[in-house]
């Protein structure tokens, strides 16, 4: 469903020119729980970027579903990234003003759903990460895993196609930590296909496919065998 | 202090756009307020003060029985404002006050006895025609001879007494006592030259509506030659009582057009004129006149002027609410600006903190620089509020001591500037030094 | 659209929401007065005066020569300068009257006779002759001119019981007397005397405003001729020919006489323009005080905006990447604004009544519905106008923001 061929992303200042991907290739099929490894400035981020439509490219294809995505414009790319991607920050990037119903109720309400049909989302999402009795505290009171669990309820929120996620467990102890990749693998497991960027090791083996970059280019893949249920 | 100083000097220079702004915002809140304090500070202004509390305004209530003086803005109940001919002329004769003088202002004609080099054509003077004891009531100042001696208010010698712009315009400002000068045709000796006098406002006559900015008079001539030359009385004539056409008619008539001033220097003195202008309306009374119950007074030169101004006082005080709400909108705008300003570098308090630098030092950093920022917005408002009072100095030809900017008005734009500073920077101040030192320092 | 939203952050962001709203329920509070303060002066300016005044020059002749003293000769002085001006090419006509219109002249209490004494009013007073209604260019809509012989020297005020006892009214002091009734043939008192109602002029705004109504006048007959007395000639032009005419008028006045000084030459307008110069500048100085109190909050908004932008970089990251369009953005800082301007908006009309109150207990002009709306709809755009750039600034924050680790 996700195919990147040769993709380059430059970097320019004054004084230099920073190859941040360089002719990177790599395809991603429905369902696929992928992790993106690679040591700091190795382009992980950047991908991470470019693959969740957040930025352009220099040159290469990007296909999303068949579609060429890299000839959108803005708007369209908007409307793409609200339909078909759910986002999971390191820093969960919950709005502070905005309680937890309305802080799920954000991509909703760009997506121009009725009243009736968000509030049915937004309560199974944050029924789905077991918040739904919080939903008028503000993102402030939680925990950090709380608050993480509330973005993947934002995330999920719209059913994308695809899920991504940048360093989900970077500012979480080790327990939240857990937690939050229980209910990513669970989410996996209901069909939705995810992306997802990390450093640490142990995180990268609950993926299938665990991609590893290096300046900018993929350079090694391993496939688990996926595990009997 | 000093490294207070230093920090608040860098910090304006770092980020010169904004505090730019600040000083602008203070600056301008002040600038709007001091106008409109002195234009209301104008209402206050004592245009005798060392002796505003001996001379007063003397009102006698001779009125209709079935009417009340009230014409235009005067209040209800009070006396009317100016006295008849009758009434003044009789007043005169009492030596109670230690001064006293009936007065009106004339328009005259004025050309030079001899031939002079520029004066061709005969020229408008104002002419105030009261007697001996204006100028030693009002202390004016002379710089040649003085004021006529009592003997001439009973005539025959037509003597007169010019101020310096008339000096000025006529001898060029040399000592003219003892020349002589043509008058709506008669020719007077002039045996004072006044110095320069701008009482301000012009106390003894000024109009109920009008700032009281004109210049005291040209010419003072003695009482008695507005009898003898039938001069025309250019003020308010208000009356109550048909008379027949003429002049002496006109004498005698209800119509009340002089001012009366007097001077009464103690309390006993006070005491004893009033109840002087209270034999003298029952005796008035007798032949029919002073038909309304008593009620003659004076008014201090203070409370006189409140008492004229007073339909001002309204308007004046609207607009320097306004420009309260002014310097407000500004305070306002200068806390955000501040927060702005101060959250702009939370990073830099955070470092300080780390490195151990107490709240109340950080507090203090950035009061003092608030402090600051205020000083220079107030001098700047300063600047600005001179700027536009000159403007309309020069606009309305209002002399330079009035509309300006006094010790008092000084103090009170750099105080203000300083505690609009200071209750802007409070808010911003706190939230800088209240954040905790590592949430800062660990997000870059 | 995001209003709930909006709301719920504003009311968290408690500080810069309420500043904000308090500058601008103060900006429109004192706008909205300026506005009305200076619409009523404009009012009357604008209003018709029901002269000519166009067409009309003003002049003031003061006498210093003792001559004048003798009355025969001031009224021969007086025939000789009418005669004059009545005869220059260009003149349509000539008066003399005892003040200009428009200056503080006279003024006296007028009371229906035989009414009850509480319908009597102060009016203007002026003196006039048979050239006076067609010199000022105003109609007698109600009964005659008054006639040649009508006409006497006489002092001011008019108060000599020998002389034609007989007036002319404006039609608002004749409604205000007499109500519906024709007013011709009734008789008031003025000056102490019992006066006939010959004639009722239309408008005629020639009271100066200080005094009260301007259109409440009454002129008696006579020339105005007391010893020594200053005259008073209004002269009436063909269109245009008021500016040429001044100064030839001028130097043929003083010509005739040496013995007098012509004080004042002038288009009548100008008294009329100083009669109504202290509500001018009063809406003039407020007006400025309202403009510079505009641009401040308009900075205000603008930093606060600015600050707001800057602060928010990651959450307006955030959004986009979680699929708000440019638009969205942009229509979120307008949405943000407009909410906080129509807070504003609500805060400064409660605070425009007590002051409007205030101002018009002074006479200062009442703000109507017209004028606040049009201050309201000023302040919205002026808000609107104030987050654009910070607005656009917002759009282009990029949506990998939302990735940016500090």
């Amino acid at each position: 469903m996700l195919s990147m061929s040769d993709i380059t992303k430059i970097f320019r200042t004054e004084l230099v020119e920073t190859h941040a991907l360089r002719g990177f290739n790599l395809e991603v099929a429905e369902g696929d729980f992928v992790s993106i490894s690679g040591p700091s400035g190795s382009g992980k981020t950047t991908f991470l970027n470019i693959a969740g439509l957040l930025e352009t490219f220099e040159s290469g294809t990007y296909e999303m579903d068949g579609q060429d995505v890299s000839k959108l414009n803005d708007r369209e790319r908007s409307h793409l990234r609200n339909e078909k991607i759910g986002f999971i920050f390191q820093s969960f990037n919950l709005i502070p003003d905005l309680n937890l119903f309305d802080n799920v109720d954000v991509p909703l309400r760009y997506r121009g759903f009725n009243g009736k049909e968000r509030k049915k989302r937004i309560d199974n999402a944050l029924e789905l990460v077991g918040l739904s009795t919080r939903m008028k505290h503000l993102p402030s009171q939680l925990s950090g895993g709380q608050q993480q669990r509330v973005a993947i309820a934002r995330a999920l929120a719209g059913e994308p196609r695809f899920l991504l996620a940048d360093e989900p467990t970077g500012n979480l102890d080790s327990e939240m930590a857990g937690q939050v990749l229980d209910l990513i693998t669970d989410i996996n497991r209901s069909g939705t296909t995810i992306l997802m960027v990390t450093h640490e090791h142990d995180l990268a083996s609950r993926a299938q496919r665990q991609v590893h970059i290096v300046d900018g280019r993929v350079t090694d893949v391993t496939t688990a065998v996926k595990p009997e249920n | 202090m000093r490294y207070d100083l230093k920090l608040a000097l860098l910090s304006i220079r770092r980020n010169p756009v904004l505090s730019v702004l600040i000083i602008a915002a203070i600056g301008l809140g002040i600038g709007v307020f001091m106008i409109l304090l002195t234009a209301y500070h104008l209402l206050e202004r004592n245009p005798l003060p060392q002796k505003s509390e001996q001379v007063y305004r003397v009102l006698v209530d001779a009125w209709d029985l079935n009417g009340e003086p009230s014409q235009g803005v005067w209040r209800s109940g009070e006396p009317p404002y100016m006295m008849t001919y009758i009434d003044a002329m009789n007043l005169m004769t009492s030596d109670v006050p230690t001064y006293h003088a009936a007065m009106f202002q004339s328009v005259m004609y004025l050309q030079p006895a001899d031939p002079h080099p520029s004066i061709k054509r005969p020229f408008r003077v104002t002419a105030r025609v009261t007697f001996s004891g204006f100028f030693p009531m009002f202390d004016t100042p002379f710089v040649y001879g003085g004021g006529w001696a009592s003997a001439s208010d009973e005539g025959p010698d037509p003597v007169v007494v010019i101020s310096s712009e008339t000096n000025d315009r006529l001898f060029g400002g040399a000592d003219s006592i003892g020349n002589s000068i043509d008058l709506n045709g008669t020719l007077f000796t002039i045996v004072g030259v006044m110095d320069r006098w701008r009482p301000t406002p012009l106390f003894y006559n000024f109009m109920t509506l009008g700032l009281g900015v004109s210049p005291p008079a040209d010419v003072f001539i003695p009482f008695h030659f507005f009898e003898r030359m039938q001069l025309g009385n250019n003020g308010a004539d208000m009356g109550w009582k048909r008379w027949d056409p003429g002049f002496e008619n006109w004498l005698q008539s209800e119509s009340t057009w002089l001012q009366f001033w007097a001077q009464l220097d103690s309390n006993e003195q006070k005491a004893q004129y009033l109840d002087f202008l209270d034999s003298y309306a029952t005796e008035q009374k007798k032949v029919g006149r002073f038909q309304r119950p008593l009620n003659n007074r004076v008014y201090d030169v203070m409370t006189w002027i409140k008492a004229v101004t007073y339909p001002l006082n309204g308007p004046a005080l609207v607009f320097l609410i306004l420009g309260i709400l002014y310097l407000f909108v500004c305070i306002i705008n200068l806390v955000g600006m501040l927060l702005g300003k101060f959250l702009g570098r939370m990073h830099e308090v955070s470092v300080r903190r780390a490195l151990g630098a107490p709240r109340s030092a950080i507090f203090r950093q950035h009061l003092f620089e608030v402090a600051l920022l205020g000083l220079l917005g107030g001098l700047l408002g300063l600047g600005i509020s001179q700027l536009v009072l000159t403007i309309i100095r020069a606009r309305f030809d209002l002399l330079e001591t009035l509309f300006s900017l006094d010790g008092y008005l000084l103090g009170v734009a750099l105080g203000v500037s300083l505690l609009a500073g200071l209750v802007a920077g409070l808010l911003p101040a706190w939230r800088a030094c209240s954040a905790a030192p590592a949430i800062y320092l660990s997000t870059e | 659209m995001e209003i709930p939203h909006i709301l719920k952050s504003l009311i968290h962001n408690k500080a810069a929401f309420v500043l904000l709203a308090l500058q601008v329920a103060i900006t429109l509070a004192v706008l909205v007065n300026a506005l009305a303060l200076v619409k009523r002066s404009r009012e009357i300016i604008d209003e018709p005066n029901g002269m000519d005044s166009q067409n009309i020059i003003a002049i003031l002749s003061i006498p210093f020569d003792p001559q004048f003293n003798e009355e025969s000769y001031m009224q021969a002085r007086l025939r000789e300068d009418l005669d004059y001006l009545r005869h220059i090419p260009g003149v349509v006509n000539a008066t003399t009257l005892n003040s200009i219109p428009g200056d503080i002249g006279s003024n006296n209490g007028i009371y229906a006779d035989g009414r009850d004494s509480n319908t009597g009013t102060s009016a203007g007073t002026f003196s006039a002759d048979e050239h006076t209604f067609d010199t000022l260019g105003i109609e007698i809509v109600e009964g005659r001119n008054f006639l040649p012989e009508e006409i006497f020297y006489s002092s001011w005020p008019p108060s000599d019981e020998t002389l034609p006892q007989i007036g002319v009214i404006t039609s608002k002091l004749a409604h205000h007397l007499f109500g519906d009734e024709p007013a011709v043939g009734k008789t008031v008192y003025a000056v102490g005397l019992k006066k006939t109602i010959i004639g009722v002029v239309d408008v005629f705004r020639g009271r100066n405003p200080i005094l009260g109504d301007s259109q409440m006048s009454m002129f008696f007959p006579g020339y105005n001729s007391g010893k020594r007395a200053s005259s008073t000639y209004l002269v009436r032009t063909e269109p245009g020919l008021v500016d040429p005419l001044i100064a030839e008028i001028e130097e043929k006045l003083l010509a005739l006489n040496e013995g007098r000084d012509i004080n004042q030459i002038n288009p009548l307008t100008d008294n009329l323009a100083n009669a109504t110069g202290l509500q001018a500048y009063g809406g003039l100085v407020l007006l400025c005080i309202s403009g510079l109190l505009v641009v401040t909050t308009a900075l205000g908004i603008y930093g606060m905006a600015s600050f707001a932008v800057t602060k928010r970089i990651k959450q307006i990251g955030t959004r986009r990447a979680l699929g708000a369009t440019r638009t969205a953005i942009v229509r979120y800082f307008f949405l943000e604004n407009l909410l906080t301007t129509g807070t504003g908006i609500i805060l400064g009309c409660a605070l425009a009544i007590p002051l409007n109150v205030v101002m018009s207990d002074l006479g200062l002009g009442r703000a109507d519905l017209m004028v606040t709306s049009w201050g309201i709809v000023f302040v919205m755009l002026v808000g609107q106008a104030s987050v654009l750039i910070p607005a656009y600034k917002a759009s282009l924050v990029s949506p990998a923001e939302a990735t940016r680790c500090l």
